[in-house]
């Protein structure tokens, strides 16, 4: 009796713990509420006072109509401020201003999503530890996620550092400009800073309270802390998403830019929820290369078999968040994109067929050869399992399957040519691969080669299982009907867009999209439990993978980050030459839009800049560390997280 | 046969005379200068590198190990070297888009694959950093392989439009061909613009038309030949020249009594200012079959080209066929036959002319007009069927008897908007249709853009007469 | 190799095998005629022609 009352007090002290604990974070949040009430509202109250004190000089109180929203507003805020090219408005070093903010911006954000994203990842992992019944499994999830977030620690400090300098930069390249954004997110900002401290706070208990609260109920205390953690780091990266949303798609000002004191209408812009969700699906692939890539960095310097199997183990998982993130991330995308277009649609072709449209084809390439070196890691993976030898003939035909696709997925529908050359082709499309150019191919082609992808994987889980249960010869053959089913289906839909009038074939995509993604759930889902108590044919011998395989991690990891720095110049430079699109317009000598060349160049000075930095944050990591993490024995059951998605 | 110190003094004399070579032997080319450039550059670096050798040369003469040693720091030297070139080429190269600095950022490039070959090399003698110099050298061929790819594709550089107000010359005094030159401008950005596709000027009308033959056209009529092209277009009986009230198309006049064109330059001008008034065949908004027109009208925002500058762009459109283009103050009169002396842009510079008009968007509609004139005026008759409303018979979309509907739409399960009463409900069909699509009708039918084309004075006096629709009631009387 | 799948006939893998792909393929129309629906448009376009 007496264990069980100190049980419940116990339980009773965490339950008070964390109580105050989440009070004390959400504490902050509620004083910047007034103080952002205090923000919007005193102008108001002030220009409306003086006509009750005095009603002689009377002035009616200006409306005006919000640009997107359509309601009328008391205007509170000056109108956007003309700039002129000088010192005043553009003070500058001898150097282009925009590269200097280009850069800093695109560090800080590297960093700030890696360190959003992780966190993310050791909630689900550290659950996942408490969860599983086997205690040296759970051992190792645990251990896994206090890694990732060892990991986060350095970066955090480098985020905030970065971001200081950003604001810097803003503040002495762009005065006018960050001055205008400032006076109508005054209260956000400071919440945003608030919120910031809490951040830390958090995240400084949530890791070095680690060991501390390992136990019983306090680890659930701990684990709730991470979701605490997540919500705060969520609310700042939307808070900050609307100002770029802000500049965009401009709301809660008039058509001079005056704010007119509704300050939600400020945030919740016509793009911002759709730029949320693409961040917050974006971050979480991202953070999963980099992981991935410091997994197999330390995995390539390791020195013992436990650390290499170890780390192999961590690559593969990072690897597969990131690629369970990447496949949404499209469709995140498609939404954007729809609004962007319900917007105005001149920035939706400048986007798709004008300007920025080059900038697409480099992203598809970059899409086709993501999905291609998934699957050669998957393929690489199968060296590791005993049995996988039966798979190896099947690779080839995959191979073959996915050039062609890729190769589909290229082929441009129009090239930017030369009169002559446009005269010897006989008009913009080749006459034969011209055919292959248009979005019925390669919406086949793409959808191709994810579901070839799915194969990979479930090929993989089987590696070295035979499944038992009695109904296995059914599920396999269930499996066999499904995929030939689905490859048909794709292809004949892409096929039958040729045939069909324009409006009706745009709508074939949707069906194509909805059967990979029907194998992919029901494909993976049918082949894990297939796999349940399935015999072995040899362990997994994690840490028995070739030195390519982590290759492809690093390449996953540099072309996620390659496509992040490509799709964000994107979003910011279809604003063209406006700092708030229609509202504020940059009069800086650089308004012009830069070519894709030195887009490129630059994109890729800022990859590599970005991951010099985090190798040397890896390697400062590695010096702290004199032990292999947990002596896991190569050979013991080991975890195989997609197993249990 | 080669001892130490014969392999020391080859040594030192090859580093001696590699620099004195960068220096001052070898003739002055672009290769040459790249070094210099590095030299200056990472001279320190260097120096440090080639200290140390000659410390391990003779500071350590009892080391088992200086032999390697020293050899290391000669490797580390011959990296370093390569690596500040690719830096020199990086610097030198980096940006020919800004005033006054040459070079060809499409080298750049060159830059990642030699700091990718350097890396790769160091690997292979400094095992302790082996890995991470492998890593990075991928890193860098990875990267290199991308912007590359971004290099070899057409490059096209965008310039802002002139800011307004630049106050320039009148643009009727100019010479035939400055005009010309400063419509290609508008058009395509850049005088002599024109033959590349994808140039785009602040007219951003290459954005959806073609302009040389076999250019892609698809969203909008190619425009080579217009002027020509125009006389016929005029004949056509859709264009109905005799009476523009025959028309069938959203907009039948640009202007109150404004009428139709007569000269292929006053077509044009029609087109600009009204682009409702004329839809060449299946070039209209996706069903409105040709009635509507996705240009915007150029005089207002978000283009907003003044009189003087379409006077610019009419002029490059006839010159550049080789035909006398007509005076300006012919082109002028045009404009002016179409542009009521109320919506005309002001000229540039004088006060109150900003980059947007009054009310973005070009509103059809004043709020003014009695209810069912703004019900005409919209076209909602043509997809609508609304009680008391004369003509309002159409069955696109569904019938607005929402005194009725609204409620039971609010409560449907499949409701996903926001709003909670009847006049909210009709506020947020109106400005964003999709937020509930009534079954069976389609989404994405009905325009989207009415928030914009409407005032808030228009839209209100169509709630409150939508509000008052109930089914198998009279509707209310107009006033 | 000693799986289970070697105790059942071929006859039955075959049958096991036809289902599965009549299921399938009744599955995957099933979708792509109510998606299409779902937006409007009429998946059987080519034959109602």
């Amino acid at each position: 009796m007496a264990t069980l009352n100190k049980q419940a007090q116990k339980k009773i002290w965490a339950f008070l713990a964390l109580g105050t604990f989440v009070g004390l974070l959400l504490l902050p949040l509620f004083l910047s509420l007034p103080a952002g009430a205090s923000g919007g509202a005193p102008a108001p109250a002030a220009s409306t006072a003086p006509p009750v004190a005095q009603p002689a000089d009377a002035k009616p109180v200006e409306k005006s109509r919000d640009i997107w929203y359509k309601t009328e507003g008391p205007v509170v805020g000056a109108p956007a401020p003309k700039t002129t090219d000088g010192p005043k408005d553009y003070p500058r070093y001898n150097f282009e201003s925009r590269v200097l903010l280009w850069v800093a911006n695109q560090q800080h954000l590297y960093y700030g999503s890696f360190v959003l994203a992780v966190p993310i990842f050791c909630m689900v992992i550290e659950y996942l530890g408490i969860i599983t019944k086997d205690k040296a499994l759970a051992r190792k999830y645990d251990q896994l996620a206090y890694d990732f977030i060892k990991i986060s620690l350095t970066a955090y400090s480098l985020t905030a550092i970065l971001g200081g300098i950003l604001v810097f930069t803003y503040l002495t390249l762009y005065p006018t400009f960050f001055g205008y954004l400032a006076s109508i997110f005054r209260p956000v900002m400071h919440t945003y800073a608030l919120l910031f401290v809490a951040e830390s706070g958090t995240l400084y208990i949530y890791y070095y309270g680690w060991d501390r609260m390992r136990e019983g109920f306090l680890k659930w205390v701990h684990v709730s802390m991470s979701v605490v953690l997540n919500m705060i780091g969520t609310v700042l990266m939307m808070l900050a998403n609307s100002w770029i949303a802000f500049m965009q798609s401009p709301a809660g000002v008039d058509d001079q830019g005056r704010y007119l004191g509704n300050i939600w209408h400020v945030i919740h812009t016509t793009l911002w929820n759709p730029i949320n969700v693409h961040r917050i699906i974006g971050n979480m692939a991202f953070g999963g290369g980099v992981v991935a890539a410091y997994a197999a960095y330390r995995f390539l310097t390791a020195k013992t078999d436990e650390e290499r199997a170890h780390y192999d183990w961590m690559g593969y998982v990072a690897m597969f968040i990131g690629v369970c993130f990447l496949i949404p991330l499209p469709f995140a995308g498609y939404w954007l994109m729809r609004e962007v277009y319900a917007y105005r649609q001149q920035m939706g072709i400048t986007l798709m067929g004008g300007l920025l449209a080059w900038l697409f084809i480099i992203q598809a390439v970059m899409i086709g050869s993501l999905f291609l070196t998934t699957n050669y890691y998957l393929w690489q993976g199968l060296e590791r399992m005993r049995g996988a030898e039966r798979y190896q003939k099947y690779i080839k035909y995959m191979v073959f399957v996915l050039i062609t696709c890729f190769i589909v997925w290229l082929t441009p529908h129009t090239m930017v040519m030369t009169p002559g050359e446009l005269k010897a082709m006989g008009g913009q499309q080749h006459p034969v691969l011209g055919n292959y150019g248009v979005m019925s191919a390669k919406n086949g082609a793409i959808n191709t080669i994810i579901t070839t992808t799915v194969l990979s994987f479930i090929m993989y889980q089987r590696g070295n299982k035979v499944p038992t249960v009695k109904w296995a010869p059914m599920g396999n053959a269930f499996l066999f009907g499904m995929f030939t089913v689905a490859y048909i289906n794709i292809i004949g839909l892409a096929i039958y867009g040729y045939y069909i009038p324009a409006n009706v074939r745009v709508g074939l995509s949707v069906p194509q999209v909805a059967t990979t993604l029907s194998c992919l759930f029901i494909g993976v889902l049918l082949n894990s439990i297939m796999l349940k108590g399935a015999k072995e044919l040899g362990p997994t011998a994690w840490g028995q993978v070739s030195v390519r395989s982590q290759y492809a991690l690093i390449m996953l990891a540099t072309a996620f980050t390659w496509m992040m720095g490509l799709m964000g110049y994107i979003r910011s430079s279809v604003r063209l030459f406006w700092h708030v699109n229609e509202i504020m317009r940059d009069n800086s000598p650089w308004a012009f839009t830069h070519t894709i060349g030195f887009a490129a160049n630059m994109i890729s000075f800022n990859v590599l800049f970005f991951w010099i930095t985090i190798l040397f944050v890896f390697w400062l990591g590695s010096l702290g560390i004199k032990k292999a993490p947990v002596a896991a024995s190569v050979g013991q059951k080991v975890p195989v997280p997609a197993g249990s998605h | 046969m080669f001892n130490a110190k014969r392999m020391g003094f080859i040594t030192a004399a090859i580093i001696a005379g590699a620099i004195a070579a960068v220096l001052a032997i070898l003739p002055d080319s672009g290769a040459t200068q790249l070094m210099r450039n590095a030299l200056a550059i990472g001279w320190p670096g260097g120096l440090v590198i080639v200290t140390l050798m000659l410390y391990f040369q003779f500071g350590r003469a009892k080391d088992p190990n200086r032999g390697q040693l020293v050899f290391r720091s000669i490797i580390g030297l011959l990296g370093y070297a390569m690596f500040f070139i690719a830096i020199a080429n990086y610097a030198t190269n980096f940006n020919d888009e800004s005033f006054g600095a040459p070079g060809e950022p499409r080298f750049l490039p060159v830059s990642l694959v030699m700091i990718t070959v350097s890396c790769f090399t160091m690997a292979m003698y400094f095992k302790g950093l082996r890995v991470l110099l492998q890593l990075g050298g991928f890193m860098f061929f990875v990267s290199s392989c991308l912007a590359g790819f971004g290099n070899w594709l057409p490059q096209v550089k965008a310039d802002p439009p002139p800011a307004e107000a630049e106050g320039g010359q009148n643009v009727k005094e100019m010479s035939v061909q400055d005009r010309a030159d400063m419509g290609e401008k508008i058009i395509f950005g850049a005088v002599g613009a024109s033959n590349t596709q994808g140039a785009i000027g602040k007219g951003q009308c290459p954005l959806c038309h073609g302009f040389q033959k076999g250019f892609l056209s698809e969203r909008a009529p190619n425009l080579f030949g217009v002027p020509k092209r125009a006389l016929e277009q005029m004949k056509d009986v859709k264009y109905s020249q005799k009476d523009a009230s025959k028309r069938d198309t959203a907009q039948k006049e640009a202007c109150p009594g404004c009428g139709t064109a007569s000269t292929a330059v006053e077509y044009i001008a029609e087109s600009h200012a009204c682009p409702n008034c004329y839809v060449v065949a299946g070039f209209g908004v996706k069903g409105t079959n040709d009635k509507e027109s996705p240009m915007p009208v150029i005089h207002k925002s978000p283009i907003g080209l003044s009189i003087d500058e379409m006077i610019a762009v009419d002029t490059w459109l006839f010159a550049r066929e080789g035909e006398e283009p007509p005076s300006p103050e012919d082109i002028e009169n045009a404009y002016k036959k179409f542009i009521p002396e109320a919506d005309r842009p002001k000229p540039a510079g004088a006060p109150g002319a900003g980059p947007a008009g009054p009310v973005p968007g070009a509103p059809v509609v004043t709020g003014d007009e009695p209810v069912n004139e703004i019900f005409t005026k919209a076209l909602c008759f043509a997809c609508h069927n609304i009680p008391g409303i004369p003509g309002a018979v159409g069955a696109v979309g569904p019938k607005l008897v929402e005194r009725t509907n609204a409620p039971g739409r609010i409560k449907d399960p499949a409701y996903k908007g926001k709003a909670t009463s009847v006049r909210e409900y009709i506020m947020e069909s109106i400005i964003t249709p999709s937020a509930y699509v009534v079954k069976p009708y389609p989404d994405n039918i009905m325009p989207k853009d009415f928030g914009k084309k409407l005032n808030a004075a228009a839209l209100n006096k169509i709630i409150d007469y939508l509000a008052q629709l109930e089914e198998g009631k009279e509707p209310p009387k107009i006033k | 190799m000693a799986d289970q799948g070697s105790q059942i006939s071929t006859g039955t893998k075959i049958a096991f095998t036809i289902g599965s792909l009549i299921l399938a393929t009744v599955y995957f129309t099933a979708l792509d005629y109510a998606l299409m629906e779902m937006q409007g448009l009429d998946f059987f376009y080519l034959l109602r022609k």
